[in-house]
């Protein structure tokens, strides 16, 4: 096992799965916090369609999302004969596959946490002189921070994860996911434990900063 | 500051407000109904929560109906003190302040003054889920204080709050809004309330204004019932009563009013003038000059007497003296009293419920 531990493709591998999963989830985030904000506080006619259209890649197999992506995305598709950048088999590939199926994650616990904070705060916030995006600022995004900081690590913890669209989109180059793939294809399971140990420990990780940054918040604000 | 609303009207399908006309100065309105009478929209209309079908409001002469919320610099404390649970007290305070409005001098000034008046300064830095329901609405109300509003709207502030620290923070209310000199809207239907507060009232029932005038109009317009039988109840419940201190001792106070020297029970400083509410039930009516351990007892005459099923209402009158004492039909035959007798009113010193006081 320390020998696999060694292998330079497993670390690049994982160096890259954190390098995507952090970029996927900013540009997640870019879209996907706002978008969460007006899914909870406005009524609109195209509300139900958005709401499907987040939720699909929860529904849709993997694969099948993958295979959706390279519809769009793929060499042979309107965008890909229409702009010279090669968007599957390259990092920008991976990224569109994590993004995708990460934003649910990202935006569903996000939208609840805005539904959660009571709508006078936002009112009373207005009738002391702020304007509505200052509002959106100074209330809601920081009564929104546990959902946020949860939304954001679920995205991200979902994007290193990422298997199924990532295959269709980018085999090459490989991602954490796609290496314990492909040595377990190869050599068995014994071959893909190095990768798996890994990605336990990122997810420990990850969710012990979580932990203390709740708790910090809890002994500050007393929730 | 002058406050005016011309007509103003607002349909929510079953329920249509209005139209509403109303002037407030620079004093203190208070707004009486009953529950779905339209109190709370209506002081939404005033903040720009809502936005009225028609009419005009007009603040300082300037049209305001279409501002948005937040030009309108209104001062608004709801009934849920609603204070930002991520910021402690003092940033609660500063919220709706500029940065460099927090660091100019004359604000800051300002700003502790508001603290001090308020006496909220042991209260700075704690979380808002540390402090009690009436402290929350103290620093809610400073946090619109220190913005200089141009009006206060004021939505049952002291409903959440225990009778004891109400009755408190109700005199202490008074106080605080007399000094800021702003059109102050104050929405209730705690009688006391009214006797607290009020420069001014007006009297809301299903969407519309059916009474207003001030304090003094509407309680010698007692004898004329209204349509509302809420209104009736509210106003006829007490005698409302307005004196002088003379003297305090031992947690004894005593006032005048007129000539007429009266008794309650409370710490008040000499020559301040208190407002008391004596419930018309609590006095007791006796021919005779009785031996009694009750401090008030006041020769009157009887002025007026208002029949209701088995109660009566008799009008008494001594001087500037006005009270009103509520007894069975039977007691009144057992007391055989008829219009124009003279009568002793008797009450304890701990009857009158003293509500407003105004310092010299």
């Amino acid at each position: 096992m320390v020998e696999s531990l060694k292998r330079n493709e497993i670390l690049d591998s994982v160096i890259l799965s954190l390098t995507t999963a952090t970029i996927s989830t900013i540009l997640v985030s870019i879209f996907g916090i706002p978008l969460a904000f007006v899914l909870a506080r406005f009524q609109f006619k195209a509300k139900f369609l958005i709401r499907m259209i987040v939720i699909l890649p929860l529904v849709l197999p993997p694969l099948a999302s993958g295979t959706m992506l390279l519809g769009v995305f793929g060499p042979y598709s309107f965008l890909g004969k229409m702009i010279p950048i090669e968007f599957t088999q390259s990092v920008l590939g991976i990224v569109i596959a994590q993004t995708y199926v990460a934003s649910p994650f990202l935006i569903l616990p996000i939208q609840a946490a805005f539904e959660s904070i009571p709508e006078r705060y936002e009112t009373v916030a207005r009738t002391l002189g702020k304007k509505k995006w200052q509002v959106f600022f100074t209330v809601s995004l920081p009564l929104a921070k546990i959902g946020i900081l949860i939304g954001l690590l679920m995205a991200w913890i979902r994007s290193i994860g990422e298997l199924g669209a990532t295959i269709m989109m980018a085999y090459n180059p490989h991602t954490v996911s796609i290496q314990i793939f492909e040595d377990s294809a190869i050599g068995g399971i014994r071959n893909s434990v190095a990768g798996i140990i890994l990605v336990i420990i990122i997810a420990l990780v990850a969710l012990t900063i979580f932990v203390l940054i709740r708790r910090q918040r809890v002994l500050k604000f007393g929730w | 500051m002058v406050l005016e609303l011309v007509n103003v009207t607002k349909n929510f399908g079953k329920f249509v407000l209005g139209p509403l006309n109303l002037t407030v100065n620079n004093d203190v309105m208070v707004i009486l109904g009953p529950t779905g009478s339209g109190k709370t929209s209506l002081i939404n209309l005033i903040a720009g929560i809502l936005m009225p079908d028609n009419g005009n409001i007009i603040l300082n002469g300037i049209e305001i109906t279409n501002q948005p919320i937040e030009k309108r610099k209104v001062g608004y404390v709801f009934q849920d003190p609603s204070l930002f649970p991520h910021l402690n007290v003092y940033n609660n305070i500063l919220f709706g302040l500029r940065r460099k409005e927090r660091e100019s001098k004359e604000k800051i000034i300002h700003i502790k003054k508001i603290i001090d008046d308020l006496d909220i300064t042991h209260l700075l830095d704690r979380r808002i889920d540390d402090l009690s329901g009436g402290e929350k609405q103290k620093v809610s109300l400073a946090r619109i204080l220190v913005l200089n509003p141009n009006i206060i709207l004021m939505d049952e502030p002291l409903s959440h709050i225990d009778f004891l620290a109400r009755d408190k923070l109700r005199i202490e209310l008074r106080s605080i809004l007399r000094k800021q000199q702003i059109p102050t809207i104050y929405v209730t239907h705690f009688e006391e309330d009214i006797y607290a507060l009020a420069d001014s009232i007006a009297f809301l029932d299903k969407g519309k204004v059916e009474e207003s005038g001030t304090l003094k109009e509407i309680l010698n317009s007692y004898i004329r019932p209204t349509s509302s039988l809420f209104f009736n109840k509210i106003i006829s419940a007490s005698n409302y009563l307005t004196g002088e201190v003379t003297k305090c001792q031992n947690d004894l106070t005593e006032f005048k009013i007129g000539s007429i020297i009266l008794y309650t029970i409370g710490k008040f400083l000499p020559k301040s003038k208190i407002g008391l509410i004596v419930k018309r039930e609590d006095i007791i009516l006796s021919k005779e000059k009785i031996r009694t351990s009750a401090r008030n007892i006041v020769f009157v005459k009887i002025v007026d007497m208002v029949k209701t099923d088995n109660i009566i209402d008799v009008y008494l009158k001594s001087g500037d003296l006005n009270l009103i004492s509520r007894i069975t039909r039977s007691a009144a035959e057992d007391l055989k009293i008829e219009i124009g007798d003279n009568i002793y009113a008797v009450f304890k010193a701990s009857i009158p419920h003293p509500i407003r006081e105004e310092k010299e």
